[in-house]
């Protein structure tokens, strides 16, 4: 049998609300492979996966399944040719039983449409034994742990005669051991001529069970190499490229301590994590998703609470109090899903503007809405909102306006740490630049920052410190104008340690 | 061309905002059926006539302030006819047991707060839907109605509890002026209190209230309280007008109060709508009521029509939210 590729992938493109985040990726497969796809946080790997799943749908550019072009793409059709996605959610029904869940949608009926359970449950259990996997066709998948749920989508993709699984981040959320059953589980899918893209910020595992490695960096395939062809210096270095780093923040004169985090735990987010946040400095929060940097900045904020430690505000102790007195003491939290948690998408630019302030706009029980909206304009010129006026609601307004409107929110009351949460996410270029300079003024004023990104660039550009979280840990806290993104990546990915 | 068009906004709009009717559709809807039944009835603008529309929709109206400013804070109260109920037949056994009318009334209105509070709480403290929560209630309080009455009506409750229901101010009743009374301080209170914008906020986003140090879960239990004492009033007044307490009193008005916020604009996710909507929505439902019964169709009609109206209204104001 010639061993052509089993999927050719040539020059795919695709753009999101006219922004292109995929220009031209080429890939090819070889049958019974591994080919791992690595890059940063927004290379282009989700939607590449997506698309190859049928979920999205391609610009331009060419997909082939053994030689065969394939014209449009929905997620029924990619099954139909063999494409199995497991995705970092499972796709598992939790109430059934295992052998229900690899059968699902093809299950043995007989006379009436009467489930033949014995056959059912037969037919699970011989796929569980070809893949010498030692569980229950009867079990409840509720009742399974994160490795063994993996186990039964591998089994089920196996049962729908994939030919090629894809996996995002399947080791996210496994014990060592289960990792090691999962790439057992791996070997034995080549076995049967199955071929595996395996998605993962983990380098190691890489070198570890993959064949091939395509590095990708916005949006383009950077290089494709043999993965004995390659070192893991190299392939962080291509992860990063070779940048010039430009408008750096300049040297702070470090003033008063604002906000001392000693040993901070939070329950199943992170551990031990100890900072110290001076006025007039922007801490970045760097780590790869589902490292805990979100988790830590939610705490600080008071929304979470804390497990062990102590959240310390201009001496205050402040661990273990709620929401209310971290505002009242000075400290805000800026979400990074504006719309859904940020903005009250009903209310008005003056509305928004002064909700987190309402005691500087009311008189006793009355609101002064005069002043209110004098408020909102002085933002809204400020910050150069565009919106036809105080009174419009804020569903109207552009991605980055909507952003300005809740930032004056936290503005107007005058506080002295920001915590912002990938501040911005989603808005233009133009946008970004006039936050950033909302950022700066705000040092300029002695506050201090708190910033989480995966936005690599802006980290760099906007950290005096960049705190690398790693698996709940602090990695490293770096200077951001002594390091470089090869260094910071290698910290959140752990091929450097402290 | 950030500051090229200053919005005219000056203190009138505050007033103008107070009366910006939002739902012109269902406005024009109600127009087009007063000219109709007033050309097939022609005594459905008689004086005596409009004075018993309004005399009838104010119970209902008042009933239903306290909901709309319980729904545009994004909650829900199903129990509001069984607290009637409940409110009424409390009242109508004081009564009987020669309790002077002042403590009644105000016995039954402290009862409509606490059914309230006990609503309040259940939907701020639990993660369980509002909706089925006050169904449980409804369903408890439907009972208590019954066990304190036996299910027999208390009737005959005096001439001085009467004047609640049936009291006249010159030409107008009494019932009338105190919906429009009810019905201004629910409008002032959403328009220019805290406590509005909190309920506005709460129900916009309640994750982004709760982000912006609001306690959201005292708020709630406030806006439950505030719709349980407008349902405790409107068992008194209604029991007073019939001059009869039974425990199905108020039957049907927690559906009747829930179809008129929504007929007037407030979705059921809240955060939007105010007491003009609602105030459209009760006089459709109070017209269509009258005017058929003008025209001589058979009750069971109206409620076919009435369920009509609030499905038409619901799908004009989701294509108009989806248009904007």
């Amino acid at each position: 049998m010639a061993a052509g590729p089993v999927l050719q992938i040539r020059g795919i493109r695709k753009s999101f609300s006219g922004v292109e985040v995929l220009h031209g990726v080429d890939l090819d497969l070889a049958p019974a492979s591994v080919h791992a796809i690595v890059g940063e946080n927004g290379a282009g790997k989700s939607t590449l996966i997506k698309i190859l799943s049928g979920v999205h749908r391609r610009d331009g550019g060419e997909i082939r399944v053994d030689g065969v072009p394939v014209e449009v793409l929905s997620p029924r059709l990619a099954q139909g040719m063999g494409v199995v996605t497991i995705y970092q959610e499972r796709n598992l029904v939790p109430h059934l039983s295992v052998g229900e869940n690899i059968l699902l949608g093809d299950v043995p009926t007989g006379l009436l449409s009467v489930v033949q359970w014995k056959r059912l449950f037969g037919h699970a259990a011989e796929i569980l034994r070809n893949l010498n996997l030692d569980l229950d066709p009867r079990a409840l998948v509720a009742s399974l742990g994160a490795g063994e749920q993996q186990a039964v989508e591998i089994a089920k993709a196996l049962y729908k005669k994939a030919r090629i699984v894809i996996m995002d981040e399947p080791t996210a959320s496994l014990s060592s051991a289960e990792i090691d059953n999962l790439f057992r589980l791996i070997t034995q899918l080549q076995a049967e001529r199955v071929s595996v893209i395996y998605i993962s910020h983990r380098l190691d595992e890489i070198f570890q069970i993959a064949d091939r490695v395509t590095v990708l960096r916005d949006g383009r395939e950077v290089i494709t190499r043999p993965i004995g062809e390659i070192t893991k210096e190299e392939l962080v270095k291509a992860m990063v490229g070779e940048q010039v780093d430009t408008t750096r923040l300049g040297a702070v004169a470090e003033g008063e301590t604002l906000l001392e985090l000693k040993g901070l735990s939070v329950t199943g987010a992170c551990h031990d994590v100890s900072l110290t946040l001076q006025r007039g400095v922007v801490i970045g929060l760097a780590g790869t998703l589902g490292s805990g940097r979100t988790q830590l900045l939610r705490a600080v904020a008071g929304i979470d609470p804390v497990e062990r430690g102590s959240i310390l505000f201009q001496g205050h102790e402040l661990a273990g109090r709620g929401l209310r007195e971290f505002i009242r003491r000075g400290i805000c939290f800026v979400p990074g899903e504006r719309d859904t948690r940020g903005l009250v998408l009903s209310m008005s630019v003056a509305g928004n503007t002064t909700l987190a302030n309402l005691d500087a706009v009311t008189h006793g029980p009355m609101m002064d809405l005069p002043l209110e909206r004098r408020i909102a304009r002085q933002y809204m010129e400020a910050l150069a909102i565009q919106a036809r006026g105080p009174q419009q609601e804020v569903q109207y307004l552009s991605g980055g306006n909507r952003q300005k409107v809740m930032l004056s929110k936290w503005l107007c009351l005058g506080l002295e740490v920001f915590l912002l949460d990938e501040p911005t996410q989603g808005v233009d270029v133009g946008a970004r630049e006039e936050i950033h300079r909302i950022m700066k003024k705000l040092l300029d004023e002695g506050k201090g920052i708190l910033m989480v990104s995966s936005d690599l660039d802006e980290l760099m550009n906007m950290s005096h410190r960049i705190a690398v979280m790693r698996e709940g840990q602090l990695a490293a806290v770096l200077e951001a104008r002594k390091t470089n993104r090869q260094e910071v990546l290698s910290y959140a990915i752990g091929t450097a340690r402290p | 061309m950030p500051s090229a068009q200053p919005a005219p906004d000056r203190a009138p709009r505050a007033l103008r905002g107070m009366f910006d009717v939002q739902q012109w559709g269902i406005v024009f809807v109600l127009i087009a059926l007063v000219i109709v039944i007033s050309i097939a009835a022609p005594v459905f603008l008689s004086a005596r006539n409009i004075r018993n529309v309004l005399q009838q929709v104010s119970t209902l109206g008042i009933l239903s302030m306290g909901a709309t400013v319980l729904m545009i804070s994004g909650g829900i109260d199903l129990s509001v006819g069984s607290a009637m109920s409940t409110v009424g037949v409390v009242a109508g056994t004081m009564l009987k047991a020669g309790i002077p009318v002042e403590i009644a009334v105000l016995a039954g209105l402290v009862l409509g707060c606490v059914i309230g509070s006990v609503n309040g709480m259940l939907a701020a403290f639990t993660k369980a839907h509002p909706f089925i929560l006050t169904l449980g209630t409804m369903t408890i309080l439907q009972g208590v109605a019954i066990i304190i009455t036996q299910g027999y009506p208390i009737n005959d409750l005096g001439a001085r509890y009467a004047v609640l229901g049936g009291g006249l101010v010159g030409p107008v009743p009494l019932i009338v002026i105190l919906f429009f009374l009810v019905m201004i301080v629910c409008g002032l209170l959403l328009r220019f209190l805290r406590v509005g914008r909190i309920a506005y906020a709460i129900g916009g986003n309640e994750y982004t209230a709760y982000l912006a140090g609001i306690p959201v879960k005292g708020y709630k239990i406030l806006f439950y309280v505030i719709c349980g004492f407008f349902a405790g009033l409107a068992g008194l007044v209604l029991s007073s007008r019939i001059s009869s307490a039974m425990p199905s009193l108020g039957a049907g008005f927690e559906m009747n109060s829930i179809g008129a916020a929504v007929i007037g604009g407030i979705p059921l996710t809240g955060g939007r709508g105010n007491v003009w909507g609602t105030l459209t929505g009760v006089l459709l439902l109070g017209i269509i009521n009258n005017g058929l019964n003008l025209l001589h169709v058979d009750a069971s009609w109206q409620y076919v029509v009435t369920g009509l109206v609030i499905i038409v209204a619901v799908i004009i104001h989701e294509r108009r939210q989806k248009k904007r």
